[in-house]
């Protein structure tokens, strides 16, 4: 499935949009400027998708699952290389020393991060696509990519959206995955053809 | 409860019994249920159900507030957790005492309801034993964290100090398996890096030259050993052979207790001292050897004679102490130089080691002086042989630079036990005994005997008293007259010195003469004497004869002394008389030695107006070369050759030899010890120039003299 240029741009920028919700919402909470940004979109299929997010399947990896029910149906997954997640929330609690695991208490308050930024990107899309979704609690998820992957990721297509965070001078990278039938991609890409078109585009 | 459908008594229970705090909004934001936990710990007073929530809890966060409308109006849940939102409702624990509530650590969970209509859940879950739990273990964490920094850095010096140190820091078990080192230790023991872990220490060790793996044993060795060395021992010395290398070096263990993971282990410090070893031992080589001659010093000698004592007492049998010293040295000194006699010392040093048994010693306590220690013998007359032998070593010359010097030996014995009990003794009663020897014919030995020790006490009871006769002026002069052999004209006088001691009375120059020339009086006892000949001059000058002379004895000690002229003219100015009074008496053997030298200050002397004349003319190594290259002006001939006068042909033909001899050379001979009448006869006719001797007149003192010259005068008138 191939995107054109201006496809990746007009989802980017709308997924940024959406971003500022969550940043004015994390900047209150921690009294701490955060700078969030999508620098990368991408659609392919889930069997490629220990290639293209570079991540061995044998990795351990912190994520936060969010799961969207209503119209489309899947889960939100934001997910951190482990030692980026440990970084991010110490940057945000700004706690300096402590084990090198996040405690039950942190792992709290990454979800807590993480569904934040994730509902903003999914109120962005149901927007866009003037679909009703709801969202249940959101859990993280500590363990292997593969086992990630086998756990949570029902479809067949995934839909990856690169995070860039900044906060005090150090950087997290970050992935939301969203993993759906390809029908709901289509549709998706569909609306935003239509999104395009409207503004002449 | 607001809706219609009473659900079931139980489940109400249920719902309130639950541990979690539960209310639910509906979609005007209003209270419509809360259970039993909220109503327990909930502070706000009066009924809210019904009541807007925002209106029940003014002052929640934000994001609540924003949880709840997204979930009211968009159906999304979210949570808040309790390190980004602590307590977002006035929620306590003991809310009835105002002192003792808590507020509840809180995990906030949203969730929408959507069925009939659109609910919200707010669920508050207490998790303040966690946070407690998470805030005392994130403590107990920094707290280890410090101390593990503390540790890592203590740990750091600690290893910086081990490394850095430069004696070898070895840790082993308590069988001597090394289980820790430092760089020195790998350094020291030659091994690769890291190599020396679970090595036994024994396979470097090495104790009065047996490697400890060889002997018995060397592992169980070891482990009996470190425990006594680290409680008896402050240090050990030992040999270490480095791995793989077959030589050694001396090194200085100190071994220390140490608990390590509650085991005995041992810190065995070693520190390599081959440099401090050679430094004592040449310290030790410096304090008992002689740096000349390499062979043992006074200290040594001293020690050894002891220990021979020791063991001769035990076995009963003899040592013997020979005291050597070599004659006339200090002339080979003096004419041919230091070099050349400290030369002839070490060829001495090593025939005399070659002369003896290898038990015996030679040591050389200084100067020209040797001690030869003779052990284990069975009669005290073998150190006869030895002693002879020791003579018989003098008789090659000793080649030096290409000279052949020949010199001998006075060699004295003593013996223990018939001398002496103590070394000290033994080698007082050889001196004693090598001193008889020089007094009589040197070139040979003498045993001890005690008469020597008498004669060595008079010597020193002699010498005492010189010291007090300078102070106590016990000194005067005698003066006997040089006449013509006709009796008529005074020539002039001999100064002698006189020493009458208060008890003793009259004491012979012969005997204190010598002394007073090893001692060093000398000089003052001629000051004395010069002053007193000076007042006689000065008194009597305008009465005697204007060319009389008086002839002073001017000794060997004085006449090498560099004030020797200032001196002698410093007492003469004081007195205001001309050098040519005085005639300075010296023997051939004084012109022998240092002969430029002497030439320029006989030179200076006759410059000066003195007269040179050579006393005891004929017993010395009489050469005629010296007659003629000294500024001579009289020669005495020895009383030896007058006193057979004029009977003994050969007397009388030595005579008139050296009477020829002055008159062919043009000088004034003078003949001393003329006693009788036939002597000055013989010697008038032999056309000798002055007489001088009993015959004329006896030495006398000054007063007596000057009568003696005015009854001479008046013969004369």
């Amino acid at each position: 499935m191939q995107l054109s240029e201006l496809q990746i741009d007009y989802i980017k920028e709308l997924f940024n949009v959406g971003l500022g919700e969550a940043i004015v919402e994390l900047n209150d909470m921690i009294n701490e400027e955060i700078l969030m940004s999508v620098p990368s979109f991408d659609l392919f299929e889930k069997n490629a998708i220990f290639d293209k997010l570079q991540i061995e399947s044998g990795r351990n990896i912190t994520a936060v699952v969010l799961p969207i029910k209503g119209e489309m149906e899947c889960n939100g997954i934001l997910l951190f290389p482990a030692q980026h997640s440990l970084n991010l929330v110490r940057k945000v609690l700004k706690e300096t020393s402590g084990a090198d695991t996040l405690t039950a208490l942190e792992v709290e308050s990454l979800t807590e991060i993480s569904s934040i930024i994730l509902d903003a990107i999914i109120t962005s899309i149901s927007d866009m696509m003037h679909v009703s979704i709801s969202t249940a609690m959101p859990t993280a998820y500590s363990g292997t990519f593969q086992d990630l992957v086998d756990k949570y990721y029902a479809g067949d297509t995934v839909m990856s959206v690169g995070m860039h965070f900044e906060i005090k001078d150090s950087q997290v990278r970050g992935d939301i995955l969203f993993v759906q039938d390809i029908r709901v991609i289509e549709e998706f890409l569909e609306k935003t053809n239509q999104m395009l078109s409207e503004l002449g585009l | 409860m607001a809706q219609g459908n009473t659900p079931p008594g139980y489940l109400i229970e249920a719902i309130n019994r639950t541990d979690v705090g539960m209310i639910v909004i509906n979609c005007r934001s209003e209270i419509v249920f809360i259970n039993d936990w909220i109503k327990a710990h909930c502070i706000v007073e009066g009924n809210i159900d019904s009541k807007p929530i925002t209106e029940v809890f003014p002052e929640l966060p934000s994001r609540l507030n924003r949880a709840m409308e997204k979930a009211l109006n968009l159906r999304r849940a979210a949570i808040l957790s309790n390190k980004l939102n602590p307590a977002p409702f006035p929620f306590y624990r003991d809310k009835q005492s105002t002192k003792e509530r808590t507020l509840i650590s809180q995990v906030v969970k949203v969730k929408p309801i959507n069925v009939d209509g659109q609910f919200c859940l707010i669920e508050i879950i207490d998790i303040s034993e966690s946070v407690n739990r998470e805030t005392a273990l994130h403590q107990l964490a920094s707290e280890a964290n410090l101390k593990a920094d503390q540790i890592e850095a203590q740990e750091k010096r600690i290893r910086g100090i081990f490394e850095s140190v430069k004696d070898a820091i070895i840790i082993v078990d308590a069988g001597g398996l090394i289980q820790m080192f430092n760089h020195t230790a790998n350094e020291l023991l030659n091994s690769a890096t890291g190599t020396l872990s679970n090595i036994n220490l024994h396979q470097f060790l090495k104790e009065k030259n047996q490697p400890l793996s060889e002997a018995n044993g060397g592992a169980n060795q070891m482990a009996a050993m470190l425990p006594l060395w680290a409680k008896y021992a402050d240090s050990i010395e030992l040999e270490v052979t480095p791995h793989g290398k077959d030589s050694s070096f001396s090194a200085e263990l100190s071994v220390n207790t140490v608990e390590l993971s509650e085991q005995r282990h041992f810190v065995v410090v070693l520190r390599d001292i081959t440099e401090r070893k050679q430094y004592e031992q040449q310290l030790e080589t410096m304090a008992k050897f002689d740096e000349l001659t390499s062979l043992p010093n006074r200290t040594l000698l001293m020690d050894r004679i002891q220990s021979a004592i020791g063991r001769a007492r035990r076995f009963d049998n003899n040592v013997a102490i020979i005291f050597l010293d070599l004659d006339r040295f200090k002339i080979i000194n003096d004419t041919l130089g230091h070099d050349t006699g400290d030369k002839l010392l070490q060829l001495v040093a090593t025939r005399l080691s070659e002369g003896i048994r290898e038990l015996d010693t030679v040591a050389r306590l200084g100067g020209d002086e040797f001690v030869i220690l003779l052990e284990n013998l069975e009669h005290k007359e073998h150190a006869a042989h030895v002693a002879e032998k020791i003579v018989s070593v003098f008789e090659s010359a000793f080649d030096i630079d290409g000279h052949q010097l020949f010199v001998t030996g006075s060699l004295g014995i003593a013996t223990y036990p018939e001398n002496g009990e103590t070394a000290y003794d033994l080698i007082k009663c050889a001196d004693t005994a090598m001193y008889a020897v020089k007094d009589s014919s040197r070139n040979n030995y003498m045993f001890f005997s005690e008469k020597m020790n008498e004669n060595a006490k008079k010597r020193l009871e002699l010498e005492a008293e010189l010291r007090v006769a300078l102070k106590e002026q016990q000194f005067s002069i005698v003066l006997q007259p040089q006449l013509s052999p006709d009796n008529k004209i005074l020539h002039g006088a001999e100064v002698l010195v006189r020493w009458y001691h208060p008890t003793k009375g009259f004491i012979s120059p012969v005997d204190f003469i010598p002394i007073a020339e090893d001692s060093g009086f000398i000089e003052q006892i001629f000051d004395t004497v010069l002053t007193q000949a000076c007042q006689f001059l000065a008194e009597y000058k305008q009465i005697l004869p204007p060319h009389f002379r008086m002839g002073v004895n001017i000794s060997p000690r004085q006449f090498s002394s560099e004030t020797f002229t200032q001196r002698f003219m410093t007492v003469l100015e004081r007195y205001q008389l001309e050098t040519r009074y005085f005639e300075l008496e010296l023997t051939e053997g004084m012109l022998m030695k240092q002969t430029d030298k002497t030439i320029a200050l006989l030179r200076s002397l006759v410059e000066k107006g003195f007269v040179i004349s050579i006393d005891d003319f004929g017993t010395g190594y009489s050469s005629l070369a010296y007659l003629t290259r000294f500024p001579l002006h009289t020669l005495k001939i020895d009383r030896s050759f007058i006193v057979d006068l004029p009977d003994d042909e050969e007397a009388a033909l030595v005579c008139k030899s050296i009477i020829g001899l002055a008159k062919n050379l043009g000088l004034i001979l003078i003949a001393e010890g003329v006693e009788t009448q036939q002597q000055n006869d013989f010697l008038a006719a032999e056309n000798c120039d002055v007489i001088q001797g009993y015959y004329f007149a006896k030495p006398m003192p000054v007063d007596e003299f000057v009568n003696w010259f005015d009854t001479l005068n008046g013969e004369e008138d």
